[in-house]
């Protein structure tokens, strides 16, 4: 008996080809079926793994604006309202503006990660440094919350040639930047903190 | 008058079940108890599979894209004929396990206030079928005190070898923090943190 690689010299044309074809089709798609009922099954049966929900009050949207060379501060308050002690890593995602310039920030974390006991609040800080390279620009990102489900809170930064705050729209885009190298310069002792 | 500061209440996750000591106890009973019906193959591929998961959602973040963009650049190509060459990424297509969610609430566990209380009594069911795994109901006192010891302190020194291990690995290519791509996205295929 001759057994060869090549499918047009093992089957002969015609109806018993077709019938082969149809039925190696029909077992391959069973057994990726069965492997996905499996799993299914699996993951239906499988252990539970309590988890964290991140439920977000008050302004809606991180905001800070100032030059390049600044550094703005973003807060967050965090209050765990579980019965655990709960992990908290906030990590900033990249940053990018309407024309596509893409910004990796070198954000310092404060705290890189908190250990909340039940009904503890922390406040978290984002100390961001502008770049000076970076062009004038409305960049926008996300605080993720590491491992929570729902856990991004939209970041916008305003990048100006003046330092200046750009006027927002609404009070929940205002952004709570601490005082920048700006404000200092201008000898007007606010902070881009808005108030 | 100074916007309204974010602020993010952290609870439960109503889908899974509340936080407790008696849910993170019973949630590591039932994984201790799971790995008698699987195999240990299973078990590596879902913790894989959840490792490859945290992966992707730290991705979204700007340290994560840029360690994943120097880990294309760099050891991915040698990474991949591993791999392939062992059929890891087989054993890795499976049920991903939450594996920060399990290490946060086995954290959790270690810093509950009741913990002694309900360990007093009986343990809490596990998966359907599955008992309390005979490694918990035993153990000489001082053994498991010292063995747990060694254990934690095997995490720590393991997860600091690992960071720096990958760190050193993509030295070479790793984007500085603080980098501005001017008309470029994040990721070549458009950049997901903003979509």
């Amino acid at each position: 008996m001759n057994v060869t690689n090549d499918p047009s010299e093992q089957m002969p044309d015609g109806p018993a080809r077709d019938l082969m074809r149809l039925q190696v089709d029909f077992h391959a798609r069973l057994a990726e079926e069965t492997t996905r009922y499996l799993r299914r099954l699996q993951a239906m049966l499988s252990p539970a793994a309590p988890g964290t929900v991140v439920r977000s009050d008050g302004a809606e949207c991180l905001g800070a604006a100032g030059r390049p060379g600044d550094t703005v501060t973003l807060r967050v308050d965090v209050e765990n309202r579980q019965a655990s002690h709960c992990m908290v890593t906030p990590m900033l995602s990249v940053l990018a503006d309407d024309g596509g310039t893409t910004w990796f920030p070198d954000a310092d974390l404060v705290p890189a990660s908190a250990l909340l006991a039940p009904n503890e609040k922390r406040v978290l800080e984002v100390h961001l440094p502008l770049p000076e390279d970076v062009p004038p620009g409305s960049f926008r990102g996300v605080l993720i919350l590491l491992g929570f489900r729902a856990s991004g809170i939209p970041v916008l930064i305003d990048v100006t040639p003046d330092g200046r705050k750009k006027p927002r729209a609404t009070p929940a885009d205002e952004p709570q930047g601490a005082p920048t190298k700006a404000s200092r310069k201008d000898g007007s002792g606010k902070s881009d903190d808005p108030a | 008058m100074p916007p309204d500061p974010v602020r993010l209440r952290l609870v439960d996750d109503a889908g899974v079940g509340d936080r407790t000591t008696v849910s993170l106890l019973a949630s590591l009973v039932a994984r201790l108890t799971a790995l008698r019906t699987v195999t240990g193959a299973e078990a590596v591929g879902s913790m894989m599979a959840g490792l490859a998961q945290l992966g992707r959602e730290v991705a979204r973040t700007a340290d994560g894209a840029r360690m994943r963009d120097a880990i294309e650049k760099t050891v991915a190509a040698h990474g991949e004929a591993i791999w392939t060459a062992l059929s890891l990424d087989h054993l890795a297509d499976t049920l991903p396990t939450p594996i920060l969610d399990h290490l946060r609430n086995d954290i959790a566990l270690l810093t509950a206030d009741d913990l002694e209380e309900i360990l007093d009594r009986p343990l809490p069911a596990a998966s359907p079928g599955g008992g309390a795994p005979e490694a918990l109901e035993h153990g000489d006192g001082d053994q498991v005190f010292r063995m747990f010891c060694d254990y934690l302190v095997g995490v720590w020194a393991l997860s600091f070898e690992v960071h720096r291990a990958v760190e050193v690995l993509v030295a070479d290519s790793l984007m500085p923090a603080g980098t501005v791509r001017p008309g470029a996205t994040a990721t070549g295929d458009g950049g997901p943190v903003l979509r």
